[in-house]
């Protein structure tokens, strides 16, 4: 019974309706985030809630996804498709260690204890969960494909909300960096991810 | 055994065709350029029932309805299947396809909620040529739909071949350099191919850093 929702603090911190935001800058004039492997080992003390709740939250997003993508790298047919299942499984593998060791350096939870309901209240489930990954587990085939990336490009829309968020209100430079990072690198992904979909 | 599965998706995030792709699904792709916000949340054109625009009416994501952007269409045969992106999945009561003005199918989900992969295969009635498919997706329990329009070439043929593309004509730019700092969506080229950096990076030579690495191979230019 570990079903943890945070929804309710996102909602707190991003809106609950549909609003407009404000367009990022060209990739030409933002400032040139590291590679995605140079997350440092450690972190800064100085936070605010956003900061934490990002953390937390990008964990739960993992944790799905790497299901997902183990699936995905044993059983898509194609092999553009496998591959990138792959490269993004160790991703999101060493992504999750840097955010643990953050989130402990810090003393804080790995998982929010936010309120549970507001989700449902919400009209809308995550698109993705054990039910939803076993499901795809018994497709095949091109039509397993089609159906995997569709899942991935919908989760990975989350981790782009989720980074914005932390570019708003967040305060740690390192956690927003980690942010930038992660909308600049997941938006990249899902060109390459919408393109396979595609044909 | 746990499950740990997060509400990731704020409110607003929804959901749009990837199959053939949509115009927010081109955008988002980098297909086509200068989209506006569109490219950071294509599953968010939420609008209130009944629009045959494909914004959904009002201002935000005009740029869907400029027909002046010369959106690329996917080859397709008189059936087609259209697959949905979905980030979160609302009770729904129908999913409506039209073409210019015409429903030419509908799915009606009774209020249910979706499943997590959503495709329909509609037929297209005997059109043939460039055609654009508004999709609406009407929610069950709020006065709102999400929209998309398709762009299709349509063949004479019955089947449904692979979706095919016809990108516009690539053309070189800036050659690389070793010492530049390059961000991710960045084009250069480098012997005779054109190469988009992932992400950040400098010093890195394209055609060294494997399919996955941070340069992919665009093709050839001229």
């Amino acid at each position: 019974m570990r079903r943890v929702l945070v929804l309710a603090a996102v909602l707190a911190l991003a809106g609950c309706g549909a609003q407009p935001r404000a367009g990022g800058a060209p990739a030409s004039e933002a400032p040139p985030p590291p590679p995605p492997s140079a997350a440092p080992a450690t972190v800064d003390g100085a936070r605010n809630p956003t900061d934490v709740m990002f953390l937390q939250m990008m964990l739960a997003h993992h944790e799905p996804a790497a299901t997902l993508l183990e699936l995905g790298r044993g059983k898509a047919t194609r092999a553009d498709v496998r591959g990138l299942a792959g490269e993004l499984a160790t991703a999101v593998a060493a992504e999750t260690r840097t955010i643990t060791g953050w989130l402990e350096s810090w003393g804080e939870p790995l998982v929010s204890t936010a309120h549970a309901d507001a989700h449902a209240a919400h009209g809308g489930l995550p698109a993705l969960g054990d039910k939803e990954i076993a499901e795809l587990g018994r497709t095949g085939g091109a039509e397993f494909d089609t159906a995997f990336l569709n899942l991935l490009i919908g989760h990975q829309h989350g981790a782009v909300e989720l980074a914005r968020m932390e570019a708003t209100s967040g305060q740690n430079p390192q956690v927003k960096e980690l942010a930038a990072r992660t909308d600049e690198a997941t938006r990249a992904q899902i060109q390459q991810l919408l393109r396979m979909v595609a044909g | 055994m746990a499950s740990l599965f997060v509400a990731i998706s704020p409110a607003q995030a929804h959901g749009y065709i990837s199959s053939p792709a949509s115009r927010q699904a081109m955008c988002a792709q980098g297909r086509v350029a200068n989209c506006g916000d569109i490219i950071y949340e294509p599953q968010s054109v939420e609008a209130p029932k009944g629009s045959m625009q494909c914004n959904g009416g009002g201002t935000r994501f005009a740029v869907l309805n400029d027909n002046s952007r010369n959106w690329p269409t996917t080859s397709v045969g008189q059936n087609v299947t259209f697959s949905w992106v979905l980030t979160a999945r609302h009770a729904t009561s129908t999913w409506e396809y039209f073409v210019g003005g015409t429903r030419i199918a509908v799915f009606d989900d009774g209020g249910r909620q979706p499943a997590a992969n959503v495709s329909h295969n509609v037929s297209l009635g005997g059109r043939t040529g460039r055609i654009t498919v508004l999709a609406r997706w009407n929610i069950a329990d709020t006065i709102n739909a999400f929209y998309a329009c398709v762009d299709l070439q349509v063949g004479g043929g019955g089947g449904n071949p692979p979706p095919t593309t016809q990108p516009p004509a690539p053309a070189c730019g800036t050659p690389w350099s070793a010492s530049a700092v390059y961000t991710g969506g960045a084009l250069v080229s480098h012997n005779g191919r054109r190469w988009q950096a992932q992400w950040w990076t400098q010093g890195e030579t394209p055609g060294t850093t494997g399919e996955w690495g941070v340069w992919r191979d665009q093709g050839p230019c001229g």
